[in-house]
């Protein structure tokens, strides 16, 4: 499966790239640094899944899955945050997107999130 | 539980202490609207009695229906302070008096002499609870209705009630209320009075409180880090390091340790996250104050519910502080109100935002809530935005804390609300009425900001100009009517005149507080006097008495003020007497009755106007002196606010990011070193790279928060060390230099710190820094540049410069500035030994 991965901070970025690398049946797609930058993206190119930072500058994770949701109901969206899900608000919600805690990601997660076929939510 | 019907009412009359931190300005609007209508009880229990005994006349009746209507009016804005509506309740308040004071008089003119003043009062009241503009038009409405009393009073005969009535009735009466008004006028002036000064000393408490406050939770924020994520950050690098090395030597042990260390780089991460959302919930930047205050209460120790209606946006300064004061009220509730409370908060933001705090715990006596710090914190934060908080408590009665900031503060924040107030129009045209009313004063006076000198004196023109029109009508009147009194009455008028051309000599050279005493006492025996001579002149002489009394709030000491007081309400009896009791010297009897009406009606509202414009110039100084001080206040939070959000950000981008991504990395690892052994090793070499830069990268953070050399070693040292990161060569001479209280060390510090950036911004490349730091009196300090220097307007103009003044003002200190273009920049700081008033309290 095709990942893109979006965080506007590039530590983050290279550290879910190495993640991508070594889990089962991933490939980066690509990486971008806001929103704006991974919608553009989503047009030109074949991505099966979005990993997507919640807190980015410009309209933020939420608007861009939404969007994301809206245009290409195909696509897989998880959003990562540092923050629990509870404490975001409610209208905040994006319909059909996985949300899952950075501080708990890894190879393992990713790989779950597809073989459950991305149902089980955090 | 809410109680209702008669024992509300009752509850509402007995009346719990209701507190305000540093100003209790509730507690004393309802003292007066209790005093007013204890008054209005003790005539209505009068007339009743006149109606049993003396007169049969069912005009009584209809004037004890309007007193009780009055009383009902009054009670619910009783009713209403307790439901925290102030402007409310003062309106109520002022309707009630207002109205009640036109219908008697058109009934029972008599009544007009003692009701003058009871226009008055609201408004006297209100100074100290209304903005500019709500206060502006309360004058004019209070214009409006002295002069329709005036003109109702004198025009119009009454029901000739009064020829039913013996005499003696209505003298006690006259002499009963007139006094007590004037009881109520002065109360209300000494209270004025009283709320200049505590004002000025409680902002400057409150600021030095936050300061301290502030610097505090940097020092703790400081140590947080220091021994919290620093410290786990270089555990984690040195365990990276071991599996590393172990790859070669012990590639079993290497699994197990990386599991560790995934979980070790996890914990460190969350706690670091739990500091840095303590130190700026991150839902309050993103989502606002709801949604932080929601996260707040799902963990929250206590069942907490958030309600919110019309809550959009506002400024950062304004959300935090409301969060913060909301944290701070919840952490007292999980720690006083006991197990089994609820907490209920309300945000609401209808005409201003205001929050509603409830707990249904055990609630405490009002004595234990100004002892503890909680409230006063919460009190100076809400304070610095431009709110006010009131608390309402009782043993068993649960917590209820009531915040609110007004819409004029949301408004100059540049928070836009379409709701309109009900009732603009009326305002406008009210508002207008009394600038009107306003501008005709000043020209009189030839100045709109003129000096107490100028009062008296306008004062004394007036009493002149009535003297010498009274003497010269007398002179005119004495050919046609030979009455003996009117060569007597020209005679007495000229010596006033006299008198008063040699008392504005006095007045124009002497210090004010004599200035103030003599037309004082001339103000009081021209009424005295006036009265005596015209009894029907008695609600003019009453406004007359009370002018001093409301001149003096602003310039006089508490002891003088007493004086001013005493004589006041002594000179209220004596007009009365005078009014009730002297035959006069027969001017009713003899001029025609417009004559006399005119001029009542013209006396009245002149003396209306006078009191009036006095009422409005003690508004006008109690938030000029406060202004600069609250200002200061405000930008001393908004700093420290500022400093907060800039440190989570800063955590929140650098250690929390690079600690979630080495956990995430150190999985990676666990995973290679199943799957591909051979490409573990540089990974965990870049990893504990990472943690390592992590971890300096916090040190440097934690060092800008609260350096620690300023903690262990003072002042001196502190100094030398941030010099030496300085763009600029930097000298310290520190002789004889101790230690401090750590407020004034670290004041000291950020703003020599402050003053060093801004030299390596603004001097120039190849500009030099000296610092003299010295003990004499107290620590002062010279911080000089060679640089370019600067224009004083200049430097007035930043930020830079105003934040050191606003930081030494909180500790009692002073800063003086000497530059020029070309010349370099001296500053020049002193804290005198008994500096920091309240260091000592800041530290509970």
């Amino acid at each position: 499966m095709r990942v893109l991965v979006v965080d506007d901070l590039p530590s983050f970025r290279r550290a879910v790239a190495g993640v991508i690398a070594v889990a089962d049946g991933f490939v980066l797609a690509g990486e971008a640094v806001s929103g704006e930058e991974a919608l553009d993206f989503i047009e030109d190119e074949a991505v099966g899944m979005v990993l997507m930072d919640v807190n980015m500058p410009g309209m933020g994770g939420l608007e861009a899955a939404r969007r994301i949701r809206c245009r290409h109901p195909d696509i897989t969206v998880v959003l990562l945050s540092v923050n629990n899900t509870e404490d975001l608000p409610r209208d905040a919600m994006v319909m059909g997107a996985h949300y899952r805690h950075k501080d708990r990601f890894g190879p393992d997660e990713l790989e779950a999130l597809w073989s459950d076929g991305g149902r089980v939510n955090s | 539980m809410e109680r209702r019907g008669a024992r509300e009412l009752l509850a509402g009359l007995r009346g719990h202490e209701i507190i305000e931190i540093g100003a209790p300005e509730w507690e004393r609007l309802r003292t007066y609207i209790q005093a007013d209508l204890a008054g209005v009880l003790v005539a209505v229990g009068w007339l009743i009695v006149l109606r049993l005994l003396v007169v049969d006349d069912a005009w009584l009746v209809v004037i004890v229906s309007l007193l009780l209507v009055m009383a009902a009016f009054l009670v619910r804005a009783v009713q209403l302070i307790h439901r925290f509506r102030r402007f409310a309740a003062v309106v109520v308040f002022a309707l009630a008096n207002w109205i009640v004071a036109v219908a008697v008089t058109s009934m029972v003119p008599f009544a007009l002499s003692t009701l003058a003043l009871a226009v008055l009062l609201p408004v006297l009241v209100a100074v100290q609870h209304m903005n500019h503009a709500r206060l502006a038009a309360m004058l004019g409405a209070t214009m409006l209705v002295g002069t329709a009393l005036v003109v109702v009073g004198t025009v119009h005969g009454g029901v000739g009630l009064e020829d039913q009535v013996p005499p003696g009735v209505t003298h006690a009466l006259a002499i009963a209320f007139i006094p007590f008004i004037t009881i109520l006028v002065s109360l209300a002036a000494w209270q004025n009075h009283g709320m200049l000064v505590a004002r000025t000393e409680a902002l400057q408490e409150s600021r030095a409180r936050l300061v301290a406050a502030a610097d505090r939770e940097r020092c703790q924020i400081e140590r947080n880090l220091h021994e919290g994520a620093q410290r786990r950050l270089l555990a984690a690098a040195e365990q990276t390091r071991e599996a590393w090395l172990r790859l070669d030597t012990d590639p079993a042990q290497v699994a197990p340790l990386l599991a560790r260390l995934s979980d070790d780089l996890q914990e460190a991460s969350a706690e670091l996250r739990g500091l840095a959302h303590g130190i700026y919930p991150p839902q309050l930047g993103q989502y606002g104050l709801e949604t932080a205050l929601r996260a707040v209460a799902q963990h929250a120790p206590l069942p907490t519910t958030v309600r919110a209606f019309g809550i959009g946006r506002y400024p950062p300064e304004i959300e935090i502080n409301i969060y913060f004061c909301l944290l701070e009220a919840l952490r007292n509730a999980s720690r006083h109100a006991g197990d089994g409370a609820t907490v209920t908060i309300t945000l609401q933001d209808r005409n201003g935002l205001s929050f509603d705090f409830r707990d249904t715990g055990a609630g405490c006596f009002p004595d234990a809530i100004h002892q503890g710090t909680g409230m006063i914190n919460m009190t100076d934060r809400l304070g610095a935005i431009g709110g006010t908080l009131t608390i309402d408590t009782r043993p068993g009665g649960g917590m209820r804390l009531h915040g609110h900031l007004p819409r004029a503060v949301l408004e100059s924040a540049g928070v836009r609300r379409a709701a309109e107030e009900r009732g603009g129009a009326v305002r406008a045209a009210l508002e207008a009425i009394w600038y009107v009313v306003a501008r005709l004063y000043t020209d009189l006076q030839r100045s709109t900001h003129p000096h107490p000198h100028q009062y008296i004196a306008t004062g004394l023109w007036a009493i002149l100009g009535v003297a010498l029109g009274a003497g010269t009508v007398s002179v005119a009147m004495f050919p046609g009517a030979r009455v003996p009194w009117l060569p007597a009455l020209a005679a007495g008028c000229a010596t006033v005149a006299l008198l008063i051309v040699l008392a504005l000599r006095v007045v124009r050279r002497d210090r004010i507080e004599r200035a103030i005493g003599i037309s004082a006492g001339i103000t009081w025996c021209y009424a005295l006097a006036l009265t005596a001579m015209i009894p029907s002149a008695l609600p003019y002489a009453t406004l007359v008495t009370v002018s001093p009394v409301l001149l003096s709030v602003a310039y006089l000491p508490r002891r003088r003020f007493k004086v001013i007081m005493g004589c006041t309400i002594a000179t209220a009896v004596a007009i009365t007497l005078a009014g009730r009791f002297l035959p006069g010297v027969g001017f009713e009897r003899n001029a025609p009755g417009w004559v006399v009406s005119a001029t009542v009606i013209v006396l009245v509202v002149l003396g209306l106007t006078r009191a009036s414009y006095l009422a409005w110039h003690n508004h006008v100084m109690l938030v000029a002196r406060a202004e600069a001080l609250q200002e200061s206040r405000g930008r001393l939070v908004a700093a420290a606010d500022r400093e907060r959000r800039q440190i989570e950000r800063d955590l929140h981008d650098g250690a929390q990011q690079r600690l979630v991504a080495a956990a995430v990395q150190s999985r990676v690892a666990q995973r290679l070193l199943a799957t591909q052994p051979a490409d573990v090793s540089p990974l965990l070499a870049q990893l504990s790279e990472d943690l390592r830069e992590a971890g300096a990268e916090l040190r440097d953070l934690a060092h800008g928060i609260y350096p620690p050399q300023l903690a262990e070693s003072g002042l001196e040292a502190a100094l030398r060390a941030a010099v030496r990161h300085s763009p600029l060569p930097a000298e310290i001479h520190a002789d004889g230099i101790g230690r401090y209280p750590p407020e004034i060390e670290i004041n000291v510090y950020f703003c020599l710190l402050e003053a060093l950036q801004n030299a390596g911004k603004h001097a120039g490349e190849h500009a030099t820094v000296t610092i003299d730091l010295r003990d004499q009196d107290g620590l002062s300090f010279d911080f000089r540049d060679t640089g370019d220097g600067a224009s004083p307007d200049l430097l007035r103009s930043g930020h830079g410069i105003t934040n050191m003044y606003d930081r030494l003002g909180a500790i009692g200190g002073t800063l003086t500035i000497d530059t020029g273009r070309g010349a370099g920049l001296h500053l020049h700081g002193v804290i005198p030994n008994a500096a920091a008033p309240v260091a000592g309290d800041g530290k509970t």
